[in-house]
This record gives C-alpha cells, sequence and structure tokens, in this order.
C-alpha cells in the first residue's frame, strides 16, 4: 500500500485543479495551511500552487508525477499515510515542485524527495520525506522532452 | 534538550517502543543502530533542510503581502 510502482504512477487519475488544505503546514513554511492549485491550460502539464499563511502568499510551480515520465517509485512512511486518512492508493494524488535554474530558462528540475502527498477525496495534504529517499534527488533535472512544454 | 552518556551496545528506549542502540564508533563517526514501529518516519535532518531550502528557491514570485 505505501509502495507506488510506476504503473501506479502512470495509472493516477489527474488532480486537476482544486483547492487543499495543509493541516500541518509545509517544510519550511509552518504557517501555510491552504493552498490552491490551478491547472495552467496554456503550459501543460505544469500547475501553479498558490499556498498561503496568514500573512500573504506565495506561488510554487508544480507536476503531478503521471505527466513527468520518469521512473519514480516513491515509498511512503505509513505514518504519513495514516494523517491523511489514505486507505487506498485510488485516495492518493501525488505534485511535485519544479524548479527553474537560474541560468537558463530552459532547464528546470522536480524536487522528487518532498512530494505533497494528497488526499484527493478529503482534500488534505502533506509535504513528505518519501522513504526511499536515498534513491531520488530533490533537484532531478527533467529533459526538455520529458515534459511537453517548458516552464517559464 | 536531554544529553545521555552511552557506552558502544549500550541502548536508549523512547517512549516504550523505540530503541537507539550505539553500534559503533570510529573517529568522528557513530553508528546508530534505531528499532521503531514501522510507522514512524525516520530521517537524517538534512533531508528535511533540502527541502526547505529547494521550497524557498523555487517559490515564483517573491511572497504578496496582505494589505
Amino acid at each position: 500500500m505505501n509502495s507506488f510502482t510506476h504503473s501506479d504512477i502512470a495509472s493516477m487519475q489527474p488532480l486537476g485543479s482544486s483547492v487543499l488544505h495543509f493541516p500541518e503546514g509545509i517544510i519550511g513554511y509552518a504557517d501555510v495551511r491552504d493552498a490552491e492549485v490551478k491547472v495552467l491550460e496554456q503550459k501543460k502539464p505544469f500547475s501553479i500552487m498558490k499556498l498561503e499563511d496568514p500573512t500573504g502568499f506565495m506561488n510554487l510551480l508544480v507536476i503531478e508525477p503521471r505527466d513527468f515520465h520518469l521512473n519514480y517509485e516513491p515509498v511512503f512512511f505509513e505514518n504519513d499515510l495514516i494523517s491523511l486518512g489514505i486507505t487506498d492508493k485510488a485516495d492518493v494524488a501525488l505534485l511535485n515542485v519544479i524548479s527553474t535554474e537560474a541560468n537558463s530558462a530552459d532547464e528546470i528540475s522536480v524536487n522528487l524527495i518532498g512530494p505533497f502527498l494528497i488526499n484527493r477525496k478529503l482534500k488534505i495534504g502533506k509535504q513528505v520525506v518519501i522513504q526511499n529517499y536515498a534513491n531520488y534527488s530533490v533537484k532531478h533535472h527533467i529533459p526538455k522532452a520529458a515534459s511537453e512544454t517548458k516552464a517559464s | 534538550m536531554l544529553v545521555l552518556s552511552r557506552k558502544v551496545n549500550e541502548v536508549i528506549l523512547i517512549n516504550n517502543n523505540i530503541e537507539v542502540r550505539i553500534n559503533r564508533i570510529e573517529g568522528d563517526t557513530v553508528k546508530i543502530g534505531i528499532q521503531a514501529p514501522k510507522q514512524v518516519s525516520i530521517i537524517r535532518k538534512e533531508i528535511a533542510l533540502d527541502i526547505a531550502e529547494i521550497n524557498a528557491a523555487s517559490v515564483l514570485t517573491t511572497k504578496f503581502q496582505n494589505q
């Protein structure tokens, strides 16, 4: 249940645009509790995640791993699944944060170690550290061919 | 912070279900064995720091402050 294979990831239903709650905040931003994900129709497969805390908001570029065509097989800690009330793989949606390289707009990378784990039914989520983090990077380069459009 | 002295093979018991054993000491490296229920997440702290750093670097715009 806590190990996701490549085919589990590939067969996930898209999360799409949604409003999410992060009861525990996100890593490095403990006060962020609410997020709004908006699919960028012009820049698919990327979405903007607007993160809100009591003082304001900021935006991250995110992608669902079903769309980045990497061999990504995350294993989650059981307590993360339990705390989000996830009892079935079908409940799960994932979002990974994209970074654009400062020196080149063509180069993008994705954080594979700290995805947002989301209970798509309850619309609650948590930024987690995957159990098999040693196999992945917080800054995994994505070849341009892997995504349909580049981030800008 | 609680600070304890332990010798090799001595154990610290946390919450009656987590055991932290000092397995070996080699120079400035301590090998630690941790036995915990599988639902307990155990990570190197620098991993969480790496994620916090990449989150901050990935913010698309400077933060918009509420009026």
